[in-house]
């Protein structure tokens, strides 16, 4: 059996000792505090200690939170879903309220623009020479379209009465006539 | 809607009993730690859609750290009184239970009472890493620390538990 020393750890030691006792190495430091706790006494009870603690630590079990607070938490956020949803909802009624109302703004404001500038713009006043230039123009319309009505009564009584009316009704006539003669 | 309650009810029933523990050992009160609790997921609740999923678990634990500071700022006087009636509590226990005292429970019990007394962070890192299993990085990222002060933490935290254990011991022999 090998005589352990009595040797004081270094802070790294102590590191991979609390490692070791609380189960949080590697293969290879495991080793290393393996190897520190069969040769050094202090070491040895450095580990026994933390062990024990760690034990313990492990065997503290989980606090629950009660049921009461749990239920009392999840009404709380139940009741912060409602609130939500019903300011979504108003959100949203707020926001076409806004666009029907700007339409209507709108289309107010551009009628009222256009009645006062209507309103507000002098009637204008013509000249002589103006009202004489247009009674002449007037005139010459007229005038043409007098020629146009002269031109279309010479047409119709030439070509469509004469050629088209009298021509076959005079033809159909004399069939007609022919036609009792021959009875006869 | 619904996607958000199923998201949210998936990490309330992983986060709920991880954060109601780490609010007790922070506060060493019941109610104080209830309240917490139900603090941090009203909170989760309103700032979800803000957090990434993937840092939600953190957020949940470093919002719960946040929160335990505050009320510990908030309830200083409160605490102290209630440490001292703790202390005292404790000094009667130890006189009567001396035949008891290297029975396992005992010595969780007394493990808790040391890990409660430990300075906020050692204490917050020791639990994180102890009892709630989480990793050096996930503890890194709640407790805004790099990751080797978290190791470092951790390494004071269980020395001072030893020391502590042994200390009471030796007062009790």
């Amino acid at each position: 059996m090998t005589k352990l020393k009595f040797e004081s750890l270094t802070d790294e030691q102590k590191a991979l000792l609390l490692d070791y006792a609380y189960g949080t190495v590697n293969r290879i430091s495991a080793l290393k505090a393996r190897r520190l706790v069969s040769t050094n006494y202090v070491a040895r009870e450095f580990y026994l200690e933390n062990k024990k603690i760690a034990e313990a630590v492990r065997s503290i079990k989980e606090k629950q939170l009660s049921e009461k607070v749990e239920e009392r938490i999840l009404k709380n956020i139940s009741v912060l879903a409602e609130k939500e949803i019903d300011l979504k909802k108003e959100l949203k009624f707020r926001q076409l309220n806004v666009g029907f109302a700007g339409a209507v703004v709108t289309v107010v404001v551009a009628l009222i623009v256009a009645l006062l500038v209507n309103f507000n713009s002098p009637k204008r006043q013509y000249s002589y020479s103006e009202i004489r230039e247009a009674n002449k123009e007037v005139l010459e319309s007229l005038a043409i379209v007098a020629r146009t009505f002269k031109k279309t009564e010479i047409f119709v009584t030439n070509d469509v009465v004469a050629n088209r009316l009298l021509q076959p009704f005079k033809k159909s006539k004399s069939l007609v006539n022919n036609l009792f003669e021959v009875k006869k | 809607m619904a996607r958000k309650e199923t998201k949210y009810n998936k990490l309330f029933n992983s986060y709920k009993n991880r954060v109601y523990e780490y609010a007790l050992y922070m506060l060493k009160n019941q109610m104080d730690a209830e309240d917490v609790t139900q603090e941090v997921f009203i909170k989760l609740w309103q700032r979800m859609n803000e957090v990434k999923t993937s840092k939600l678990g953190s957020w949940i634990m470093k919002t719960t750290r946040n929160l335990c500071i505050d009320y510990l700022r908030k309830r200083k006087t409160v605490i102290n009184g209630e440490k001292k009636i703790l202390q005292e509590k404790d000094k009667e226990e130890k006189t009567i239970n001396l035949a008891a005292q290297f029975e396992t429970k005992v010595v969780t019990e007394k493990v808790r009472a040391v890990i409660s007394d430990l300075p906020e962070l050692w204490r917050s890192v020791f639990v994180l890493y102890e009892i709630q299993n989480f990793k050096y990085r996930e503890i890194s990222e709640m407790l805004s620390v790099p990751v080797n002060s978290v190791k470092v933490y951790l390494f004071r935290a269980r020395n001072k538990i030893r020391e502590e254990i042994l200390k009471n011991d030796k007062v009790e022999v």
